[in-house]
């Protein structure tokens, strides 16, 4: 495998490591604890290899959502997991500053052709899980406390 | 106001499509029996009908992509025909006719990857890049084959969000060459 393919793979794993430490303190005192085990991903550039899955348990132990990982070659972005309940599921994906960026040419003031760039997804501030909203689209939320307990009720119904 | 991006039906669609499999889920779990009346849910265990539901998300978030390719597709090979109605211009008239009849129903047969190097001046590379990497993944859920990994992967939103990027620069190519024409 090549270095780069390597260095991407360890990168990703990685950074699902350090969501589901984050993820695990989120959720203390909700009752809910987290269970990592690993999937089997198969990703054309990098073949077969094992990436951390993560289950959120209840008290009874009973399943209330878990993340799964996509992989670390996602259009658009540098890797996926996807936190997948009883009810729904919605992606979370990692981004690097700023995100991924559009140059287009426009014309300025005086009609000539203007190189310009823009972020596909607005509100990048700094590396890191993010996920883009359905309703205005292409904006991206940092993946925090909140917004992950809101994104967990909405797939799971867990806390409503 | 009706929108320009002809994707946005489709993308309303699944998104309505998503949240009613939200609910019957949820009623199913709530143990809201009068709401599963006449539906195919009736008679299964709640454990079967929610894995129906599951599986029946994954199929509408893969059917929202080949959805989505479908319409973009055909969006760029209508502007390819419509740029190449230059050819009616070629002199003798004789050969203009038969010449753009070919050109139009050859275009429609173009390798997707060629078509879209030729918006190469005027939309974002990186975003091609993408959009053929959009085509892979559709490519992959449509001959699903198990024994081939996965190319990069995608969500229907971030389908729909490159394939707008360049709709709207294919808007935009469409104008100017309307204002082109106009002058």
């Amino acid at each position: 495998m090549r270095s780069e393919t390597k260095s991407r793979q360890a990168e990703y794993i990685g950074r699902l490591d350090e969501l589901y430490s984050a993820v695990e303190k989120w959720i203390e005192n909700t009752g809910l604890t987290v269970s990592r085990s690993s999937i089997e991903l198969n990703e054309e550039i990098s073949g077969p290899y094992e990436a951390p899955a993560a289950a959120l348990l209840d008290a009874e132990g009973k399943k209330v959502a878990e993340l799964l990982p996509l992989g670390a070659w996602i259009i658009g972005a540098e890797g996926r997991v996807d936190l997948v309940g009883s009810l729904d599921r919605t992606s979370l994906v990692y981004l690097r500053r700023g995100g991924p960026h559009i140059d287009r040419k426009e014309a300025d003031a005086t009609g000539h052709p203007e190189g310009r760039s823009r972020p596909l997804f607005q509100g990048i501030g700094r590396a890191g899980w993010y996920w883009i909203e359905d309703k205005r689209l292409g904006r991206a939320h940092p993946v925090t406390k909140r917004l992950f307990l809101d994104l967990l009720a909405g797939v799971s119904d867990h806390g409503l | 106001m009706a929108s320009e991006n002809p994707l946005e039906s489709i993308w309303e669609t699944y998104v309505v499509t998503r949240d009613c499999l939200k609910i019957a889920q949820r009623a199913i779990r709530r143990g809201h029996g009068g709401l599963l009346q006449n539906t195919e849910f009736m008679g299964d265990s709640p454990k079967d009908a929610g894995i129906q539901i599951r599986e029946s998300r994954r199929r509408a978030d893969e059917s929202a992509i080949l959805s989505l390719w479908v319409v973009f597709e055909r969006t760029l090979i209508a502007l390819l025909q419509e740029k190449g109605r230059k050819l009616l211009e070629v002199q003798p008239v004789s050969l203009a006719q038969p010449l753009y009849e070919k050109y139009e129903i050859d275009v429609e047969y173009w390798r997707i990857d060629d078509s879209l190097n030729l918006l190469k001046g005027e939309v974002n590379q990186d975003l091609i890049g993408w959009v053929k990497q959009v085509k892979q993944y559709r490519d992959w859920i449509a001959h699903r084959n198990p024994r081939r990994p996965q190319p990069a992967n995608l969500d229907p939103k971030t389908a729909h969000t490159i394939l707008s990027e360049v709709l709207a620069s294919i808007g935009k190519i469409r104008a100017s060459t309307n204002e082109d024409v106009r002058n």
